[in-house]
């Protein structure tokens, strides 16, 4: 279980109160289309995917990344239980949806990316190591029910 | 071997051109050590590691981190052609610096994300996508000779 100290949970919180929940979890599910496309792969029902721009401006990719977030969202409220927060979804991932846990830390990777675009220099280094320790937490939360 | 098309060519050495190597490095080098504090174990004659700024502020950690990302700048200027432009570097990175190639994957990372910090919305999802791909073509240069 992953520790997060007081000034992680502030760094973490405090950032995600100005994110756009709904925008960025579009940019965010779109990015890792295009930048990872393999993971196209998992979307054959969202219709057009040919192109970064098709990608950007799906209306199902926004929407998907905006749940994704969403997620998200409720395990920044649950740091310390990030197991117990994202066990269904973990056994979901793994039963139903057949994801590769990688794929996973790909979209951190993205999550942060984006935030590093939206922030500039506010995302310094501390800030940034908060939240990878986040993004790393939650994919390892997501893969603990695989089997 | 890696491929790389025109456009994203023109993605890698625009922004590249842009950039105050000098800065990025020490950047780069500096998050990687506050980011993945585990990195901190292969420079242990850089002196004062022990907070972020006294990291970011570390006169070695810079220098270090300008070598390095001069070192990038000639993969630019060879992407067709990375795993002999970085073969004499694998080989001392394996034989005499013993750096699990891991690493070079996760300063990959960073660098994305000082990119990201640093030129916003400019760093489009295409331009993203063209960066990862020379990041982790670099990783795999570097991890090339290792045996």
């Amino acid at each position: 279980m992953s520790n997060f100290t007081a000034e992680d949970k502030a760094a973490i919180t405090s950032l995600w109160a100005k994110v756009n929940v709904e925008d960025a979890g579009g940019e965010t599910l779109g990015r890792l289309l295009v930048v990872y496309p393999w993971t196209q792969r998992f979307f054959d029902s969202f219709g057009s995917l040919s192109s970064p721009s098709a990608i950007m401006g799906n209306p199902k990719v926004k929407a998907h990344g905006a749940k994704v977030l969403t997620s998200l969202g409720e395990a920044i409220k649950n740091l310390d239980d990030l197991k117990g927060t994202f066990g269904q979804l973990s056994e979901l991932h793994c039963d139903k949806l057949h994801v590769d846990p990688e794929n996973f830390r790909l979209l951190g990777n993205v999550l942060v990316t984006v935030l590093a675009i939206h922030h500039g220099k506010e995302f310094t280094p501390e800030v940034q190591a908060s939240w990878q320790k986040m993004v790393a937490g939650v994919a390892s939360a997501l893969g603990s029910r695989y089997h | 071997m890696v491929h790389f098309t025109a456009d994203e060519k023109v993605a890698i050495t625009s922004l590249w051109s842009k950039m105050n190597v000098e800065e990025a490095g020490g950047e780069a080098l500096g998050r990687l050590l506050v980011v993945y504090p585990w990195t901190q174990r292969f420079f242990d004659n850089f002196g004062n590691l022990s907070s972020p700024s006294a990291i970011l502020g570390n006169p070695k950690v810079k220098a270090h981190g300008k070598k390095v990302l001069t070192s990038f700048g000639d993969a630019i200027k060879n992407m067709d052609n990375l795993k002999t432009t970085f073969a004499k570097l694998s080989e001392l990175h394996c034989d005499k610096l013993h750096v699990d190639p891991e690493n070079f994957r996760l300063l990959g990372n960073v660098m994305v994300i000082i990119l990201a910090t640093h030129f916003g919305k400019e760093f489009t999802p295409e331009v993203q996508a063209a960066w990862q791909k020379l990041v982790s073509a670099v990783a795999i240069a570097l991890g090339h000779k290792y045996h």
